[in-house]
C-alpha cells in the first residue's frame, strides 16, 4: 500500500461519508431540543440536593404501598365486590370461524426491523431487528403455517438471503433464522407454500456482462435447491404469486402497460400457470383469463385458482383510473382456465385497488384485503365476513396477506420495489 | 442533500472546533442546551447514522445524548466542555446501540450481525457503497475513529479526548484502518 494509495482511500472516505451523512437533511432535525423531564434539571447549589435524593424514592415507594393497600388488601379484607379482573391483553376482534387472528408483520420504512403486530389490537408486540447487507433491501414478506412469516432480504451484486421470522406465542421475542440463500440477485416479490417447504419468488436478474432477465424461480427450503426456473418478458410487473401446497403449481399474474405508464396508460394483465415437471419454460398463459385485476391464491390442491377478476368485460383498462368498475372474486379451474364460480362481487376502482388474497393452509379460508379492510369468505358456506382490525393506511398500498393454521394473519410489506 | 461549506469542513465553522461554542451565561442550561442543539444537533446525527447505519437510531441516541447534557451541565468544567461531553455521548450511546443488536442476534443464534446500511439515496454511488462496505467490516473503534476524522475532521487530540483512549492508540488505529481499506479496495484503486 503505498502513501498515494491512502490518499486516494482518504478521499473516498470523505467522499463517502459526506454522501452518507447528507441523507439527514436539516429539515429532518427537530428545530427545538428534546425536553429534559423537569426532576432531570436540578437547580445548582439547591441546599435540599442531598435530602431529595433519598426522600423522592422513598416517597414513591410509599405512594405504592398506599395505593396497593387501598386497591387489593382492603377489598380483600371487607370482602368488598368488585368487578372481575380485565385482561387488556385479549384481542378484542370478533374470532373467526377458522380461529382468532394472531399477529401481522411488518417492515417499516426504516428497514431495519420487522414489527410483529397483535392483528387484533394493532398493537406492536415485538419489533424485530434485521440483518441488513450495505444497498440492501427487504423486498418480500410473507406468512406461512405455523404463525411464521418468511421474509428475503436482497442485495445488488450478492445471492439474496431467505430468512424465517417465528413470533412467541404472546407474540413478543421472535426468533429469526437464516433459511436459505437465492444465487440470485434480484428478488421482487416472494410466495410460500402453506407448510413452508416451497419458496416461489419473481427475480430481476442483472449481471454485469449479460443482458438482464426477469426471472420466476421455485426453491425447496428443506433441501435448499432450485426445483425449476421460468423466464418472463422484461416489461412484466409482478401482481399475484402463489404456490400449491407440493410445489407442483405456481399460479402468476403480471401486467405491463400500453404506453408510457402515465394515468391514461391502458393496461394489459395475464395469468399463468406454471408447472416444475413440464417441459417448456416459457411462460403458459392460462386460457381464458386475461385482463382481471390480478390478486389470486392458488388451492391447496392447485386444482383452483382464485382470482380477483375485472367484471366489467373491458379488453383494457387504466391501472390508475378512477372509474367504478365491478370487481369479482372467482374461482377458475387451473386445468381449464374456465370461471367455475363468482364468489364476492363489489364496486371500486382501480385507482384504490390494493386487494390482496390467501388462502388458509386448510384451504377453506380466503383473506380478503382491500385497502384496509379486510374479510374471510368461507370457502364451504360462502360466508363473507368484514373483520373488524383495519391494516395501517401507510401500509395499504404495499398489502400482502397471508394465512397461518390458526387462522389469519395479514403481513405487509411496506418496501416498495 | 444540503452540505453547507462549513459542515463539509468543520475546522472553518462546523461543529469540530471547540473554540466556537456558544458560551451563553453558565446560570441558564437551558439555554446552553438549546444553543449547542441548534449548532450541532445535525451534524451529530449525522455523525451518529455513520455509526449506527439508520437515521431513526441515530436521531434516538443524539436526543439522549441532549437529555444526558440537561442533566450534567453543572458536573462540567465550564461550558465550553459541553460539545465535547455531547460528542462522547454520542459515540457512546451508538456502542450501546451496537451491543444491544449484538446480545440479539447472539441470543437468536442466528443470522448475521447487523451492519453499516445507508439510506438509499447514500447508496446511489456505487464506490462509496463499496467504500463504506469495507469500513463496515472493520472493528468499532476503527470505524469511530474514522468517522471524527474524515467526517467531522477532527484532529486527533480531540478524537482521543472524545473516544477516552491516548492519542498514540488513535493514529495506530486509523493508520492500521486506512491500510486495511487499502487493501480491500484495491481492485477500485
Amino acid at each position: 500500500v503505498t502513501a498515494a494509495d491512502l490518499t486516494l482511500i482518504e478521499d473516498r472516505l470523505r467522499a463517502a461519508y459526506q454522501d452518507a451523512a447528507g441523507t439527514v437533511r436539516p429539515a429532518d432535525i427537530s428545530p427545538q431540543p428534546p425536553d429534559a423531564s423537569p426532576s432531570g434539571r436540578r437547580r445548582p447549589g439547591s441546599p435540599g440536593r442531598a435530602r431529595l435524593r433519598v426522600a423522592a424514592p422513598l416517597a414513591a415507594v410509599l405512594a405504592v404501598l398506599l395505593i396497593v393497600l387501598i386497591t387489593v388488601i382492603i377489598p380483600n379484607l371487607t370482602g368488598a365486590s368488585r368487578r372481575p379482573p380485565q385482561d387488556h391483553r385479549r384481542p378484542t376482534a370478533t374470532p373467526l370461524p377458522g380461529g382468532i387472528p394472531r399477529f401481522s408483520a411488518s417492515i417499516p420504512e426504516s428497514n431495519f426491523w420487522v414489527d410483529i403486530r397483535n392483528s387484533a389490537t394493532g398493537r406492536v408486540t415485538d419489533a424485530v431487528p434485521v440483518p441488513k447487507r450495505p444497498g440492501g433491501t427487504w423486498c418480500g414478506l410473507t406468512a406461512e403455517a405455523g404463525g411464521s412469516f418468511v421474509a428475503v432480504e436482497t442485495t445488488p451484486g450478492d445471492p439474496s438471503m431467505v430468512y424465517r421470522i417465528r413470533p412467541s406465542a404472546a407474540g413478543t421475542s421472535a426468533t429469526l433464522t437464516r433459511i436459505a440463500e437465492l444465487r440470485n440477485t434480484g428478488v421482487t416479490g416472494i410466495s410460500v407454500s402453506a407448510d413452508g417447504t416451497w419458496l416461489a419468488y419473481q427475480d430481476l436478474y442483472m449481471p454485469r456482462r449479460h443482458p438482464s432477465q426477469l426471472l420466476l424461480g421455485l426453491e425447496n427450503l428443506r433441501t435448499g435447491r432450485t426445483a425449476a426456473t421460468w423466464s418472463m418478458p422484461l416489461i412484466y410487473n409482478l401482481s399475484g404469486l402463489s404456490v400449491d401446497a407440493a410445489g407442483n403449481e405456481i399460479a402468476v399474474s403480471a401486467y405491463y402497460y400500453l404506453g408510457n405508464g402515465n394515468v391514461n396508460a391502458a393496461l394489459v394483465q395475464h395469468t399463468y400457470i406454471l408447472r416444475p415437471g413440464g417441459s417448456d419454460t416459457q411462460l403458459q398463459l392460462l386460457p381464458g383469463i386475461s385482463n382481471q385485476a390480478g390478486p389470486l391464491a392458488l388451492s391447496p390442491d392447485g386444482k383452483t385458482l382464485y382470482e380477483v377478476l375485472q367484471g366489467t368485460g373491458l379488453s383494457t383498462t387504466s391501472f390508475r383510473s378512477h372509474k367504478a368498475v365491478t370487481f369479482e372474486l372467482a374461482a377458475i379451474s387451473t386445468a381449464t382456465g374456465k370461471v367455475t364460480a363468482v364468489l364476492h362481487r363489489w364496486r371500486g376502482s382501480y385507482q384504490n385497488f390494493v386487494p390482496m388474497l390467501a388462502l388458509d393452509p386448510a384451504g377453506r379460508y380466503l383473506l380478503v384485503v382491500d385497502r384496509t379492510a379486510m374479510a374471510t369468505l368461507d370457502l364451504r358456506t360462502g360466508r363473507y365476513t368484514a373483520l373488524p382490525a383495519k391494516l395501517s393506511p401507510a401500509a395499504e398500498t404495499q398489502s400482502h396477506p397471508g394465512w397461518y393454521g390458526g387462522g389469519p394473519s395479514y403481513p405487509f410489506n411496506a418496501i416498495a420495489w | 442533500v444540503t452540505n453547507t461549506a462549513a459542515e463539509r469542513h468543520p475546522r472553518r465553522g462546523g461543529m469540530a472546533a471547540s473554540a466556537q461554542v456558544a458560551r451563553p451565561d453558565s446560570a441558564d442550561p437551558g439555554g446552553l442546551v438549546a444553543d449547542l442543539y441548534r449548532e450541532h444537533a445535525l451534524a451529530l446525527v449525522r455523525v451518529a447514522i455513520l455509526l449506527v447505519g439508520d437515521k431513526p437510531t441515530a436521531e434516538d441516541v443524539v436526543q439522549d445524548a441532549f437529555i444526558g447534557l440537561y442533566r450534567a451541565v453543572h458536573r462540567l468544567a465550564g461550558p465550553d466542555k459541553a460539545l465535547a461531553y455531547l460528542r462522547t455521548s454520542v459515540v457512546n450511546g451508538c456502542r450501546s446501540v451496537h451491543r444491544s443488536r449484538r446480545a440479539w442476534f447472539q441470543r437468536s443464534g442466528n443470522g448475521e450481525p447487523t451492519v453499516w446500511s445507508a439510506e438509499s439515496a447514500a447508496m446511489a454511488r456505487e464506490d462509496n457503497r463499496l467504500a463504506l462496505a469495507a469500513v463496515a467490516r472493520l472493528p468499532r473503534r476503527s470505524r469511530e475513529v474514522l468517522a471524527l476524522r474524515y467526517y467531522l475532521d477532527m484532529p486527533d487530540p480531540e478524537i482521543a479526548e472524545t473516544l477516552g483512549v491516548s492519542r498514540g492508540t488513535v493514529s495506530s488505529t486509523a493508520s492500521r484502518a486506512l491500510t486495511v481499506l487499502a487493501r480491500d479496495l484495491r481492485e477500485e484503486l
